[in-house]
């Protein structure tokens, strides 16, 4: 086999997105005219022709003058439309996520050997992040991981066209949680990545490449593994057929192929973090990460809270300002006085001298009655100043 | 329980317990030779020092309490070796710090006398950290079970988001590593005063209860004779604005990040705990004294939690700060390690947080640096006990 054929874009300094292919590593591209600003039209022009699109750009690679492209322009190598995604296509995967899962039923051992693989959506393309773009994580969830992926580019008729490096970040936390929960843990703002080349399907064997996967902190690498393609269970061509049996494929769909790599239970993703991914010859897939919010992307916050610490609280706690007349469905409790971030609403009733409790323990008693909704603090309630006795009695009585 | 056992990636060392580091530590014995110290440390690169800012003797106060803690230091299982500087090799101080120290710990003494003056010491301590890095860079970290972990809590600065996000989380944690056969110290005496019947009522026998007792009332008793009151002003009005209502809800809050695991004991300013479970140490309110004595008992990682943001760190244990909401993650990103804010926002549980801070304890253990570290932040000062004595 030649050397494989990349195809990548870049935007110039004039803002002109620009085409270019190159053979080896990339550091210099030969840029295509300046009429071509989509991979899709130079296939679909080559087609016309009877002609592939390696043999149209091979002699154009050898003979064309190269130039050199700063990394940070390059961006997604073409307008992928949607993105999909594989799972439990590698051993190691199956024996990690089997690990952690609370669900049990071996559900990951079962897809694993199953003739129908795991498969699900990750996303329009137009929520999917580009070489040195940000990948999001969500603001509800604790434990997001990199997932490095050999990422296939079906052309505009459903046949394989080339192949890139994808990234399916992923929400562990709520998939160990609950299986229900997978389509949250894969699909939230930017939890896809893709590029920042395209190897022409033609000229590169998938199964002969070597996936590597860093994760970058403080300039410090947290964690690097690394997998071969050839350890990948399943054939590609198999996986786009599953998927093709009762969805009309886009035309430029990206399917990522599943993980080899798996971080220990220590290893989260964190706001700031670096991804590298590396796919020879495909290059290094480089993003940082970013806690998804509503000051860089349009999302919700969610409502004001209202948390009760220990069970035995007989007060609870506004995260959030409350105007009276707001039901806490949660108590069965209607707002009476407005209540401060920060402060305290009473959930029950409270005579003179009765304890008032928070963390499951006593912090004072009534100065005067309390009903349930009101306002709970100076006014209210005094201390009984540490020291005593009377804390042990009751806390022993509780 | 998982019957896997929960690992972190450690230092052996030969006395049993576990590093987290692996720095080489040149420690002053007197403030005249605090300037050299730092001197050797930026000439080789690799260790770690402090500056001694006390004369320590035995004429002076706080004599038993700074011994005790410059031995923890020197004895630590983040320590592969410690360079002592002194004036003299027959300074009192001297004598008192390496006296019988376990035969594993690795220490040289470099004075001005016997080197012949300041250039000859600076000469000699270099000399010898040098090829200290040199064979500590060689040890490779292994799997090391987090019951070897002793976790040290703190919270400075704290807001009315404290009791609410960063502190629960962090006792959440805290009782995760105690369940996995780990310790954790809780602190901070005069924070404990309202809260000393809830931890006097978790403990294991009616002894601890009483040495409960006992320290947070000689703590309040010290106080009030040096005139200060600390029930008097407290809560204080930023923190009835916030929504603290009396002194004990002020302390819950703070204690808190002890999590709700039983008291097994009761140790004094810089004392090694000898039981596994949660260990109430008795150190003052102040960020740098209470962390170095936690550091001197052999905490291996210290969990900070703050409101308004602190530089402060410890030059051989690594100091995780996390904030208590998110905006203070956001003014202050160089100085926050872990954001316990989303619990406020209302995107996570304090089991949540606590769990993924559990995950940043282990991974802090393993080896990820913390902000304090990355800037280098050594700060230095030991606790001279709650009167004279």
């Amino acid at each position: 086999m030649d050397d494989a054929i990349l195809l990548m874009r870049w935007r110039d300094d004039a803002g002109t997105v620009r085409l270019g292919a190159f053979t080896g590593t990339g550091e210099r591209v030969v840029p295509l005219g300046a009429e071509w600003t989509r991979w899709e039209a130079v296939q679909r022009q080559c087609r016309e022709r009877g002609e592939s699109l390696a043999a149209w750009l091979r002699p154009r690679l050898a003979s064309e003058p190269a130039v050199a492209v700063d990394p940070a322009q390059w961006i997604l190598p073409l307008e992928v439309t949607e993105v999909w995604a594989a799972g439990v296509t590698y051993e190691q995967s199956r024996d990690a996520r089997e690990a952690e899962t609370v669900s049990g039923h071996d559900i990951y051992a079962r897809v694993y050997d199953a003739p129908r693989p795991e498969l699900f959506w990750k996303g329009a393309g137009s929520h999917v992040a580009g070489p040195f773009e940000v990948i999001g994580l969500r603001p509800d969830a604790t434990w997001h991981v990199p997932e490095a992926e050999l990422t296939v580019i079906l052309d505009d008729q459903g046949d394989i066209w080339g192949y890139t490096i994808g990234n399916d970040v992923t929400a562990r936390d709520l998939e160990a949680e609950n299986p229900l929960y997978l389509p949250q843990a894969k699909l939230f703002y930017h939890s896809a990545a893709v590029g920042p080349a395209v190897a022409l399907a033609e000229t590169v064997d998938p199964y002969a490449l070597t996936i590597t996967c860093e994760i970058w902190r403080h300039q410090q690498c947290r964690w690097r593994a690394q997998v071969e393609t050839r350890r990948l269970r399943r054939r590609i061509e198999e996986l786009v057929a599953w998927l093709g049996r009762a969805w009309p494929l886009a035309p430029w769909t990206a399917v990522m192929t599943g993980t080899g790599l798996v971080p220990p239970d220590d290893v989260a993703l964190e706001d700031g973090d670096e991804v590298r991914i590396g796919i020879p010859p495909m290059g290094v897939l480089v993003n940082r990460a970013r806690r998804i919010d509503p000051s860089w992307v349009a999302v919700r916050k969610p409502p004001p809270r209202v948390v009760r610490i220990d069970p035995r609280d007989t007060v609870a706690v506004a995260l959030g300002a409350l105007e009276p007349g707001h039901w806490l469905s949660e108590f069965g409790v209607t707002v009476r006085d407005p209540i401060p971030f920060g402060h305290k609403v009473a959930l029950t009733t409270m005579a003179p001298g009765d304890p008032v409790i928070k963390y499951g323990a006593q912090i004072g008693v009534a100065s005067r009655a309390i009903e349930p909704g009101q306002h709970v603090h100076t006014h209210n309630v005094e201390s009984v100043r540490g020291r005593g006795d009377l804390v042990t009695e009751r806390s022993g009585e509780a | 329980m998982a019957a896997e056992e929960v690992t972190f990636m450690g230092y052996w060392r030969p006395d049993g317990r576990a590093g987290t580091r692996n720095h080489v530590l040149v420690l002053p014995l007197s403030p005249a030779v605090s300037t050299t110290a730092t001197r050797v440390e930026a000439q080789v690169p690799g260790t770690v020092s402090v500056e001694l800012h006390q004369d320590v003797g035995p004429d002076l106060p706080g004599w038993k309490l700074a011994v005790r803690t410059l031995r923890g230091w020197v004895d630590h299982p983040n320590v592969y070796g410690t360079v002592l500087l002194a004036l003299s090799a027959n300074d009192p101080v001297v004598e008192a710090v390496v006296r019988d120290l376990p035969p594993s710990v690795r220490w040289e003494v470099v004075s001005f006398d016997a080197a012949h003056g300041r250039r000859g010491a600076e000469l000699r301590a270099a000399e010898v950290a040098r090829a200290w890095v040199q064979a500590a860079q060689k040890m490779e970290r292994e799997p090391i079970a987090v019951r070897h972990l002793l976790l040290a809590t703190e919270c400075g600065g704290s807001d009315a988001c404290s009791g609410l996000s960063a502190n629960p989380s962090l006792g959440y944690a805290s009782d995760l590593l105690i369940q996995h056969g780990g310790t954790s110290i809780l602190a901070e005496t005069t924070e404990l005063i309202g809260a000393e019947g809830i931890l006097a009522d978790r403990a294991t026998t009616p002894e601890v209860a009483a040495a409960i007792w006992q320290t947070v009332a000689h703590a309040e008793h010290a106080a009030m004779r040096m005139g200060v009151d600390f029930r008097g002003g407290q809560p204080a009005p930023g923190n009835i604005a916030g929504g603290i209502t009396t002194i004990e809800e002020k302390s819950l809050g703070c204690v808190h990040k002890g999590g709700t695991s039983a008291v097994v004991e009761v140790v004094d300013y810089a004392e090694r705990p000898r039981r596994q479970g949660l260990v109430v140490m008795d150190t003052p309110g102040h960020d740098v004294m209470q962390f170095v004595g936690m550091a001197a008992a052999g905490a291996q990682v210290i969990v900070f939690t703050t409101g308004r943001g602190t530089p402060t760190g410890a030059a051989i244990v690594p100091v995780i700060k996390v904030s208590t909401r998110t905006e203070l993650k956001r003014q202050l990103p160089e100085l926050i390690d872990f954001d316990a804010g989303p619990v406020i926002d209302g995107y996570l549980t304090v089991e949540q947080v606590g769990e993924a801070l559990w995950r940043k304890i282990r991974s802090v253990a393993s080896g990820e640096l913390t902000a304090a570290e990355r800037w280098r932040h050594r700060e230095f000062g030991i606790f001279p006990g709650w009167e004279d004595e």
